[in-house]
């Protein structure tokens, strides 16, 4: 079940709002979002929900062992065999059919390749896991002495799916204590609305003409096709994975948890890395501090660090080897920029270090779509004029004049203007008036289009 | 009460309330099996078994039931037309649309 269907936003939701607000103590809230979020993941996982009860399991277990016996050796044991499990997992469903195609490719072995379907969100709750366990032996929290509670933790299906990955220590609190108030249940309704129509509205749009001419061979592309399906990739994956985060969010503000922004406006960054920091910013954070920073950080073997984060991120996108040259190409670029570029970026006017950010995001969304390295390569080439291929195109005309209106819309809200435009324009009762109204809107339209829509697909899902 | 609190009850009210009227009438308003202007039967509700439901197939048919049994259909999709008529800047009312042929 993903939230942008009818049947989460009329069916599932509704129950659940019913539901949990029909009851008063936390306890029954917590045992209501519990069995709501394991249906829900059952719905969309009924076989591999037992990987998911496996790896709560395992953490609960072992998050109590390392506890009992924090600042031990033994706590060292709990922690790498935690980290060893967690990790067996993810690499058995996600890496195993990668790791015995290169087996096969390097040996040139016949072993048959494993058939395994990924679980939706392993990446995600596997991460929070780890998170959980490295912060109990840190002794940054508690061990959770409740079952119940921990796998709420880890299945609460706000975020469950497809992030943000949110750590223990952010809402130990809140899962024992939290008070709702309605400001914070009208700012999650909206962010809820506001991150629907991001995806029903603009990521669909964006990823139908991005399919468009991104499937087509690079021999029929033209030049401005090329920009065109790579710029509405770079609208769609932006969208569709924000909206997803907003959605989480506002869910999470409506039954009471505040969770961590995932995503700052990253197109207006100036670096590649300033880009990272408002990208995933869950995931980038995890990384700095389970990766990054227990290896060195930038005091011993700065650039050895940085490539392990980034191939890992890499990977951590995809079982296949474009998303480890997309991750690889991220981490040389933010080597570069500490030891040289950066310097000058700074120093370069605005509008070009934005260019700048622009040019490399969009050929590192260009090595994330294509999973094949020579149709990458071949739709590069296009794209800056090394194919001999025509420029412009009567149907690409067409189509810009025909969704001009969104485009704009869509460019304008990837940066804060529009945001602080209507925070400027409209204040108080004002404010409050548009945002019902505008709320209204976008919650019929995107129920109208997802009515009509077939094409509806979570591209972080995949992860 | 603050003048902010009543408002945003009644941006809860609102929303929530569309929400809720969605999912009552989706139960009470009567199913249509056969969509005239599409020329195809609807999704009809899918019958359970423990083999559908493992393969996902239940789940899929159960989201193509709610997507064909949604109340107003027929005026919702009028509306999708309208946003996508609105999308942009379209010259005449007959449409041609130019597609590339792979050489």
């Amino acid at each position: 079940m993903v939230f942008s269907s009818l049947l989460f936003i009329y069916l599932f939701l509704p129950i659940n709002i019913i539901l949990y607000y029909s009851v008063k103590s936390r306890k029954c809230k917590n045992t209501i979002l519990l069995i709501s979020s394991l249906c829900f993941y059952a719905w969309g996982e009924p076989v591999w929900i037992v990987v998911l009860l496996i790896s709560g399991c395992i953490d609960y277990y072992h998050g109590l062992y390392i506890g009992r016996f924090h600042g031990t050796k033994w706590a060292k044991y709990g922690i790498v065999s935690s980290i060893i499990l967690n990790l067996s997992l993810l690499i058995a469903f996600k890496y195993s059919a990668f790791i015995y195609e290169n087996i096969n490719l390097i040996f040139n072995t016949s072993f048959q390749i494993p058939d395994v379907t990924l679980p939706i969100g392993i990446s995600f709750y596997t991460f929070q896991t780890i998170s959980y366990t490295v912060d109990v032996y840190r002794g940054k929290v508690q061990a959770q002495r409740k079952f119940s509670t921990f796998l709420l933790y880890v299945s609460m299906f706000p975020q469950l799916v497809a992030g943000p990955i949110v750590r223990y220590s952010d809402i130990a609190e809140q899962i024992e204590n939290r008070t709702t108030n309605i400001s914070q249940i009208s700012d999650g309704v909206n962010r809820f609305v506001i991150g629907l129509g991001k995806k029903v509205l603009l990521a669909n749009t964006a990823g139908s003409f991005a399919t468009m001419f991104m499937e087509r061979s690079s021999g029929s592309l033209t030049v401005t096709e090329a920009w065109f399906g790579i710029l509405m990739f770079t609208l769609q994956i932006y969208f569709d994975f924000s909206g997803y985060s907003d959605m989480a969010i506002g869910l999470g503000k409506i039954f009471g948890f505040e969770y961590k922004e995932n995503f700052n406006y990253p197109y207006v960054s100036r670096s590649a890395t300033e880009f990272w920091r408002r990208w995933h910013i869950s995931l980038g954070s995890f990384f700095r501090d389970y990766v990054y920073i227990p290896l060195g950080g930038n005091r011993k073997n700065e650039f050895f660090n940085l490539m392990t984060v980034w191939f890992l991120t890499g990977i951590w996108h995809g079982a296949s080897w474009n998303f480890v040259i997309w991750g690889l190409y991220f981490g040389i670029l933010i080597y570069l920029e500490k030891k040289m570029i950066g310097r000058i970026l700074e120093k370069l006017p605005r509008i070009i270090s934005h260019c700048y950010l622009l040019v490399v995001v969009i050929i590192g969304w260009t090595f994330f779509y294509f999973t094949n390295m020579n149709e990458a390569f071949s739709y590069l080439k296009v794209l800056f004029g090394f194919a001999n291929q025509s420029f412009a195109s009567t149907e690409l005309n067409i189509i810009i004049s025909n969704n001009i209106f969104l485009i704009v819309i869509a460019t304008l809200l990837c940066t804060p203007l529009v945001k602080v435009l209507g925070e400027k324009v409209c204040k108080g009762a004002m404010y409050k008036g548009c945002l019902i109204i505008g709320n209204v809107m976008i919650l019929i339209l995107c129920t109208a289009v997802l009515v009509n829509e077939s094409y509806n697909p979570f591209l972080y899902f995949r992860f | 009460m603050k003048n902010s609190t009543i408002s945003e009850m009644i941006h809860i009210g609102i929303m929530v309330g569309i929400i809720i009227v969605g999912f009552t009438l989706f139960f009470l308003l009567p199913k249509e099996n056969i969509s005239e202007n599409e020329k195809r039967q609807l999704t009809p509700f899918p019958t359970f078994s423990a083999e559908s439901f493992l393969n996902k197939s239940y789940a899929q048919q159960v989201e193509l039931y709610v997507n064909d049994a949604f109340p107003f259909r027929g005026q919702l999709i009028e509306l999708s037309a309208f946003y996508n008529d609105v999308k942009g800047i379209r010259s005449g009312t007959d449409e041609i649309q130019i597609y590339n042929i792979q050489k």
